[in-house]
């Protein structure tokens, strides 16, 4: 049912889709050219494989003691001069390096040795690049070939299970939706860094352009200052390789089914509970539904309707294809890469579904001899289209109707049934009946650098960067008049019942342009063979704003468009929320010394300047400390044979300032709110002189000149091990977040005579700790190559200063949770539970107070305090709330002559879900129910009096229909612990020399399972499925992926 | 050469970049300071649309559960016994109006501090025309207060200062705890306030915003329930000398004198609305008043003070809460909120009546009187009647409002005996009776073969819980204030915009009166009394009323108002201040009119009986003057509480 144009329907879209490879082209043109040609005579020439014999593509080669370098190409060869007897110094990421001398032979063969987690290789960090082995932060890296072993259409999702500290929670798997819980250590939304540039689209990238991630989980992230308090991830793109040019297509075709969809019960179960309900009365009740009812089902007289089937689809496609292209030669390099993403979802209409694009290129050319000149470009273009009515609420829908409702009034399919509450499952999920969403979101991002290597001043070099970024949202959004019908059979009618009338158009428009500008310099070097010294001053400025406005007409006829509308009750306006502009400036240093690879010490600082507070407070100061000790360095270590297993052990802490900046709207700034945010039907934001709507202006109250971001003090401490040779390696961080200033409003509150509060000032704190750990191991059988990975992360959160007031009593006090300080706040409170009551003697001999109407199967709450009745004084911490505090996971790699397999599994636990309405309540508010509702405790005989003693009952999860347990206890939440098999790809490359016959350099085919795999004491739903929007949210779904993976 | 070249680029850069280094006092673009408002005319109106859209007065969005400004469902009508609602039961009113007052009090004494530092942008006249409507919203703000809490603490200035900080205000809390002042302060506070008002507003202003009769008008209003206080209130608080709660009754002829003079500064400015009224002509006369409500601009001489409502910015839902179900809107089962009581009803001319005053439908044998039609019993009904409530039958939109209880479908022969003993407050029999829960119902076959549904499309119903079906639960419904052209598509909580008429002159006619009879009562003359005879005539001839001749009591004014101001959300406030409402609704059982179809004998009977749902009223006589809130009292603990709570 295909209501809109997809791109390229659209001229204007087109253009877009046209002009930007025709720029690329250009630019890319304009910068090859000013590769150099000069090359010296004596060469040599060889060619780098990996131990199996595979060539290896951009391995470095020096010449040791000079700056001549080179890579290898595609082929694994490479050419460099040099004269004999100078040592050739071979390195790859992943690779021990090795070192030769030249002798004569030509052309050279040289095998590399893997090397998984080399201590040499370059991990990204705030503003620089550091060697694994020097690290003295917790950071946690994952490279491109970590990240795609996951298929899926969010980044984020992709990173699940493979960074320990690093905690993914996918809510839904609606096209479009990119609904995550996506955070470092539990610590909150953290900073995400794109090729050094803040930005927030990190759900939109298209991860074969990613080179690699790195998380900064503690003091690291300090020097991202006043808005580094939850951790700094950083994302860096790939850049071309000296060599030839490489095309690299990489396509997927994949089929998504829903993730423990719950269904609705058919008819003849419908009818027994609904009876069941009636005749669960203390008081006497008769069943609605008689044995005739069922009987006219069965001979066909009747027939129910089967929404789910009328609704959902058993699955729907997914799609994936990138074309790349990388190279370049000693003076330019290039990635270009171009990718498509197309999902669609499980609606039988077919009209949710999600389209994106992504174009990237990435130059990197040597003007001179000392000045490199870096240019970034990255477009973006999404859609997402659904039915005016959100996805959530058609399950609402969905699951709410009765099969004993029909669809189609007199089933007839030209009249959508006017059924209770107008909850037409099938008509909201169809954007013909109900109008359209449709939502545009478009990305450029843009940076240029300049980067000089002083000559005069060994290793300093200096580089400015500009970055301009623009992201704009272009919504039409088309409220749809339509009619439900009520057939009136005695004259054969079909009375309209019209809905959302009048028919609406609205259009949305917001942007947000930023740019960045920064100034630093660098200086690197050793001295005396010993003395590693390195420096970074910089200057920033980031620049942020946004604007929108939006229109919306009643249509005058039914066009969908603005222009079909009419003047009368015309809106149009701009939202508070989206405009807005705030700068960010900034100084940043960091120190490093180290002596011999053996003792490190780090300073880094940040001044930062946020335009979001008084000019008093706007500018703060965020240091950070680190020190390291490389014990496996020191002679004595060196020297123990029974220590020489362990070829790294490492010591190192880091403590650490940083701010949140967020929190705070303009709180120091007194004056007026405008407009004014009302509500029509209630408060508006103004009042109507004259007959025309006046906006009001708001008096913000008191103001506090002296508020200011909260402060965060990030402690870490770990350790790294490798031993064997990489054969083991781990690494585990203790950590502890002090987070004070938060923003509250003080206990002393003036008299309401004065007519206003005081305002949030700085006051209250809280700390959060943990510990996390990641484990791996590499080994080789003969061909057979294997890594294990194992990831952990723990963390939970107490309040260290609350401001207020104590309750009336201790007990109170106590319970009051959330206002106590120094207690766990990832608390949930109810009561516990004692499971349900097996038997009538049970409930007589019941040693608390049971209500009278009681039956078998219902639920025994805790009598916590055992005072014969439950009451909100058996209240009491029954588990954790919100977000998992464990989650965890585990990679298991391995290859075996063609063949390569891949698997990850995560897990969470310390994890808790209670759910509402319908996922909680069968036939609520008088409407459907779930199959998992048959589950319950019943009379074998349908129709028994469930108050006689002599009754027989079948037990179920569930208490028999009609009880419902309270909300917060423990018989209504459920454990969501769980570890399932996020991804599993099984990959096949065909051999080289079978390939090389029609000029293909590689050529992969594969398979790839996601949320494949699910263990977890949760019945009926996935473990990852949030109770919010009431349970209704679409479901997460499983995918099964096909690729393939070409290289010329 | 090219490398000197790149040199200078990167220079060039760096110090192109660095002459950017900038201050960060980027103000929110969503805030505006007092230079922005108080620079023209705009600026003061948007500072006008906020104060007055939270002007304290009982609107159609006023739910006495809820608050002002409230998606009100229930209809505050419903505690008074002017009407019936399904979502609204006995009570006072619960929620706490304190803080909001304050608030709204603070921004009016900013504004009257800070409009004279910016006379200079405006003309002498506005500035003084601006300081008035301030006073007027403040006196309409301290009104509010004290019908509710008697004596609360008079606040005349803005209490913190510009410079003080949180630890400044913190350290000076014990002089913002302010004590109440005497009722009689506050009441003589709000005199003050409105006659400022009246010397400074201009003689007009816009639809929405009030001028110097609206500050008169209003004045009339306060001091009439000041001087009611003094004279009928029995609850007493002192404080040292000042008494909280509660007025000398000495005091009473003055506040008289203060509301009737207010009154008279209206004499010639305003008129009652008679712009299709026609001597004689009943028709003419009901659609007058009909008019009146939905006429409340275009130079209606009766309207002294609105409030607008617009949409989408600003809109009611009092149309889809109240149309007969049978005109319902999309969204569902809001209508009929307001179902008129038999009692109120009874109040007004025309109706056949027994000797008690109770409507006759049973005649002297003690059978049911016969109609042909619902209507045949109201055919003399006073114009006003028929203008304010929706009787069964009458016309609306075009059609028939079908309101019936059942068919009945016994025999018919020697008449129908009553369903129910008088009095009963039981249900009625199920024999012989066809009824219906909700409007799908399975049409009934007549004796001669047509089909007729047992209750009428607009009810009565028998499912009458709070939320059911809809449908009238009285007989009755309201038709004041229903637009009669408003398409069905747009009955819907959030496509109302008729305005609210606040103050129209109709009030002042009845405030004048009450206050003169009550200074005839205290002995001031009998021109008092004649004054209040010819005001009320004046309202009762537009009514299509009979004149009176002499007046005996002060319920002849009190009763007129009644009818007058019906469903307006003054009664409520007018029986707290006679005193009388704890006698009204003492266990009270309201009472309703239900029209049943006899299938035998083809005609229409009336069953007056008690409410069905057994809906008992009893008001709390403490509740005269409401609670103190709590919290409010643990934030200024010099603050005394009201008695009895």
């Amino acid at each position: 049912m295909k209501h809109s144009p997809d791109y390229c329907n659209d001229t204007k879209d087109c253009h877009y889709i046209k002009t930007w490879p025709g720029l690329l082209f250009f630019v890319s043109i304009f910068f090859i050219s000013f590769s150099l040609s000069a090359q010296t005579s004596a060469k040599i020439e060889g060619t780098i494989l990996s131990k199996e014999g595979a060539p290896l593509s951009g391995a470095s080669i020096t010449v040791k003691g000079t700056s001549t370098g080179t890579t290898t190409d595609t082929a694994g060869k490479f050419s460099i001069s040099t004269t004999p007897g100078q040592r050739l110094v071979v390195s790859m990421v992943g690779y021990q390096t090795s070192e030769l001398e030249v002798g004569s032979q030509s052309p050279l063969v040289i095998r590399l040795v893997p090397n998984p987690n080399s201590l040499d290789d370059i991990v990204v960090i705030g503003y620089g690049t550091r060697k694994k082995g020097a690290l003295t932060g917790a950071v946690s890296t994952v490279s491109s070939t970590e990240i795609v072993t996951t298929k899926n259409e969010n980044l984020q999702n992709m990173l699940t299970g493979k960074v320990a500290g690093l905690r993914v929670i996918q809510n839904s798997g609606e096209p479009g939706s990119f609904d995550n819980s996506f955070d470092i250590r539990g610590l909150g939304s953290p900073l995400v860094v794109i090729d050094g540039v803040p930005r927030t689209n990190i759900t939109r990238l298209n991860p074969s352009d990613i080179e690699t991630i790195s998380v900064l989980k503690d003091a690291s992230a300090a020097i991202y200052g006043v808005r580094a308090a939850n951790g700094v991830i950083l994302i860096t793109t790939k850049r071309g390789k000296k060599g030839t040019l490489t095309l690299n297509y990489n396509g997927t075709y994949g089929v998504q089914i829903a993730s423990r969809l719950p269904k609705p019960v058919g008819i003849y179960d419908y009818m027994t509970l609904v009876n069941e309900q009636r005749i669960h009365n203390i008081n006497g009740g008769t069943p609605l539904y008689t044995e005739a009812d069922f009987e006219a089902y069965r001979n066909g007289t009747k027939i129910a309707a089967n929404w789910q089937d009328a609704i959902i689809r058993k699955s729907a496609p997914f799609t994936q294809h990138d074309i790349s292209a990388s190279g370049g030669n000693e003076n330019t390099t290039y990635f270009v890469g171009l990718g498509y993403m197309g999902q669609d979802a499980i609606f039988k209409s077919d009209d949710v579904k999600y389209k994106r694009y992504n174009l990237r290129s990435n130059i990197t050319t040597k003007l001179t001899k000392n000045l490199t000149f870096d240019i970034n470009l990255n477009g973006i273009l999404d859609r997402k289209d659904q039915p005016y009515i959100s996805p959530w609420y058609v399950f609402r829908s969905l699951w709410y109707q009765p099969p004993i409702q029909n669809i189609y009034a007199n089933n007839n399919p030209a009249y959508f049934n006017n059924v209770p509450s107008n909850l037409n499952g099938v008509a909201h999920a169809n954007s013909d009946v109900n109008g359209y969403m449709m939502l545009d979101n478009k990305w450029f991002q843009s940076s240029v650098s300049l980067n000089y290597d002083v000559p005069f001043v060994k290793g300093l070099s200096a580089k400015a960067l500009f970055s301009y970024d623009f992201n704009s949202n272009n919504n039409k959004i088309y409220q749809k008049a339509y009619n439900l019908y009520n057939y009136n059979a005695s004259t054969d009618t079909y009375i309209p019942v019209p809905q959302q009338t009048p028919a609406t158009l609205r259009r949305e428009y917001a942007e947000f342009p930023s740019t960045l500008k920064q100034l630093s310099l660098n200086y690197n070097r050793k001295f005396g063979n010993a003395h590693n010294v390195s420096a970074l001053f910089l200057y920033e400025e980031n620049i942020r704003s946004a604007d929108n406005l939006f229109a919306q007409r009643e249509l005058s006829i039914a066009v969908d468009q603005l222009l079909a509308g009419n003047s009368l009750n015309q809106q149009g306006n701009t939202g508070a929320t989206n405009l807005y502009k705030t700068i960010n400036a900034s100084y940043v240093g960091r120190l490093t010394y180290d002596f011999k690879g053996r003792y490190f010490a780090e300073f880094t600082f940040r001044e930062d300047g946020s335009s979001k507070f008084a000019e008093d407070q706007q500018w703060g100061f965020f240091p950070a400390g680190f020190l390291g000790w490389r014990v496996s360095e020191e002679a004595f270590f060196k020297n123990s044979s029974a220590l020489s297993f362990i070829n790294n052990l490492k010591l190192r802490g880091s403590y650490g300032v940083t701010g949140d900046e967020n929190a705070s709207t303009y709180q120091f700034v007194s004056g007026y709110n405008y407009p004014v945010s009302g509500t029509p039907t209630g408060l508006p934001g103004g009042s109507v002189f004259d007959g025309v709507y006046t906006n009001g202006v708001q008096s913000k109250g008191l103001a506090n000149p002296n508020i200011s971001w909260y402060t965060a003090k990030m402690l870490d401490v770990g350790i790294d091990v490798e031993a064997w040779k990489g054969l083991i390696g781990i690494t585990f961080d203790y950590f502890e977040r002090d987070r004070t200033g938060l923003l509250a409003t003080q206990l002393l509150t003036l008299p309401d005579v004065v007519g206003v509060g005081l305002p949030q000032e700085n006051l209250n704190g809280d700390r959060s700790k943990g510990f996390d750990f990641d484990i791996s191991h590499r080994n080789r059988i003969g061909q057979f190559n294997y890594n294990i990975r194992g990831t952990f992360g723990y963390t939970h959160t107490m309040n260290t200063k609350r401001v207020a007031a104590r309750a009336g009593n201790s007990y109170l006090n106590w319970n009051n949770s959330n206002f106590t300080a120094n207690r766990w706040n990832n608390l949930y409170w109810g009561y516990g539970s004692n499971g349900q009551y097996q038997s009538y003697d049970q409930i007589a001999q019941s040693n608390i107070y049971v209500n009278r109407n009681t039956v078998v199967g219902d639920y025994i709450y805790e009598d916590w305090n055992g005072d014969g009745q439950i009451s909100s004084q058996d209240n009491q911490p029954i588990s954790t709330s919100g977000l998992p505090l464990i989650t965890y996971g585990f990679t298991v790699g391995a290859q075996y002559k063609g063949f390569d397999f891949n698997m990850t599994w995560n897990g969470a636990a310390k994890v808790y879900v209670s759910y509402l309405e319908q996922l909680n309540t069968p036939l609520w508010a008088g409407g459907g129910a779930l199959e998992q509702f048959m589950n319950r405790w019943h009379p074998a005989d349908p129709l028994a009096d469930p108050y006689d003693p002599k009754t027989e009952w079948i037990p179920g999860n569930f208490a028999y229909t009609g009880t419902v347990p309270y909300t917060n206890t423990l018989a209504n939440a459920s454990s969501a612990a769980y570890l399932r098999l996020k991804t599993v790809e099984l990959g096949y490359t065909m051999p080289n020399h079978i390939l090389s016959r029609f000029g293909i350099k590689g050529l992969r085919l594969y398979v790839n399972g996601y949320n494949t795999l699910t263990f977890t004491k949760l019945k009926y739903l996935d473990p990852e499925h949030p109770p919010s929007q009431f349970g209704y949210l679409y479901p997460l779904d499983i995918k099964l992926t096909f690729g393939l993976n070409v290289q010329l | 050469m090219k490398k000197h070249k790149s040199i200078v680029i990167v220079f060039f850069l760096f110090l192109s970049l660095l002459s950017a280094c900038r201050k960060l006092d980027v103000p929110p673009l969503t805030v505006v300071q007092d230079t922005d408002v108080f620079i023209n005319e705009s600026g003061i109106t948007a500072y006008m649309a906020r104060i007055y859209s939270r002007l304290p007065i009982e609107d159609f969005k006023y739910s006495p559960v809820i608050n002002f400004n409230a998606f009100v469902i229930g209809s505050a009508s419903g505690i008074t016994g002017e009407a019936l609602s399904r979502d609204m039961n006995n009570t006072t009113e619960t929620f706490n109006y304190w803080l909001d007052a304050y608030n709204l009090i603070r921004e009016c004494n900013y504004f009257m501090e800070t409009l004279p530092k910016y006379a200079a942008n405006f003309t002498a006249g506005q500035v003084s025309n601006w300081l008035g409507e301030a006073r007027f919203i403040r006196a309409a703000t301290y009104f509010a207060l004290v019908k509710r809490y008697g004596g609360v603490p008079l606040v005349d200035k803005v209490l913190t200062g510009p410079n003080q900080t949180i630890g400044d205000l913190t350290e000076s809390i014990e002089e913002l705890k302010i004590a109440r002042s005497s009722e009689e302060a506050v009441y003589d506070f709000i005199g003050a306030d409105l006659d400022y008002a009246y010397a400074n507003l201009p003689e007009t202003n816009k639809a929405g915003r009030v001028n110097k009769y609206g500050a008169a008008a209003f004045k009339s209003r306060a001091m009439l329930f000041a001087g009611s206080i003094a004279k009928y209130n029995t609850i007493t608080l002192t404080a040292g000398s000042a008494r909280l709660a509660g007025i000398p009754a000495s005091k009473a002829v003055a506040y008289f004198k203060a509301s009737y003079d207010a009154a008279v500064l209206l004499n010639g400015k305003y008129s009652l609305f008679k712009r299709s009224w026609v001597a004689g002509d009943k028709n003419a006369q009901y659609q007058n008043f009909v008019n009146l409500f939905l006429d409340a601009t275009s130079g209606n001489p009766e309207v002294i003070f609105i409030k607008q409502y617009k949409y989408p910015d600003a809109v009611h839902g009092y149309d889809a809460l109240s149309v007969p179900k049978q005109l319902e809107g999309p969204g569902g089962n809001y209508s009929s909120e307001t179902n008129p009581t038999l009692n109120f009803v009874e109040m007004f001319e025309g109706l056949p009546k027994n000797t008690d005053g109770t409507i006759q439908t049973i005649d002297a044998n003690g059978k049911y009187i016969l109609f042909n039609n619902t209507m045949e019993l109201f055919a003399n009904a006073e114009p006003r009647l028929r203008a304010t409530v929706i009787l069964p039958g009458d016309l609306f939109k075009g059609q028939p409002i079908e309101i019936r209880r059942g068919i009945y479908t016994g025999s018919a022969a020697g008449g129908i005996s009553r369903l129910l003993p008088q009095g009963s407050t039981a249900n009625y029999p199920t024999a012989n009776l066809v009824t219906a829960a909700a409007v799908l119902q399975t049409p009934y076959t007549l004796p001669d073969g047509t089909k007729m549904t047992p209750a009428g499309a607009s009810g009565v119903f028998t499912n009458l819980a709070a939320n059911g079906p809809g449908g009238t639960i009285t007989g009755f419904s309201v038709r004041k204030y229903l637009v009669p052209d408003k398409p069905t598509s747009e009955v819907v909580t959030n496509r109302s915009e008729q305005s609210w008429i606040e103050l129209r002159y109709a009030e002042v006619l009845l405030n004048r009166a009450e206050a003169a009879y009550e200074l005839y009562a205290g002995g001031q003359g009998a021109n008092y009394l004649q004054d209040a005879i010819t005001d009320v005539n004046l309202i009762r001839e537009r009514a299509g009323a009979s004149l009176l001749t002499t007046m005996n009591s002060i319920d002849s004014v009190r009763k007129e108002r009644r009818k007058e101001l019906a469903f307006e959300n003054k009664i409520y406030w007018d029986l707290r201040r006679w005193r009388i409402l704890d006698q009204e609704q003492n266990s009270t059982l309201y009472r309703v009119l239900m029209p049943f179809y006899s299938a035998n004998a083809k005609k229409y009977f009336f069953d007056p009986r008690f409410d069905e749902r057994n809906s008992r009223f009893t008001f709390d006589s403490r509740w005269y003057y409401q609670q103190i809130p709590t919290a409010v009292i643990a934030k200024s603990t010099n603050l005394i509480q009201n008695p009895g709570y």
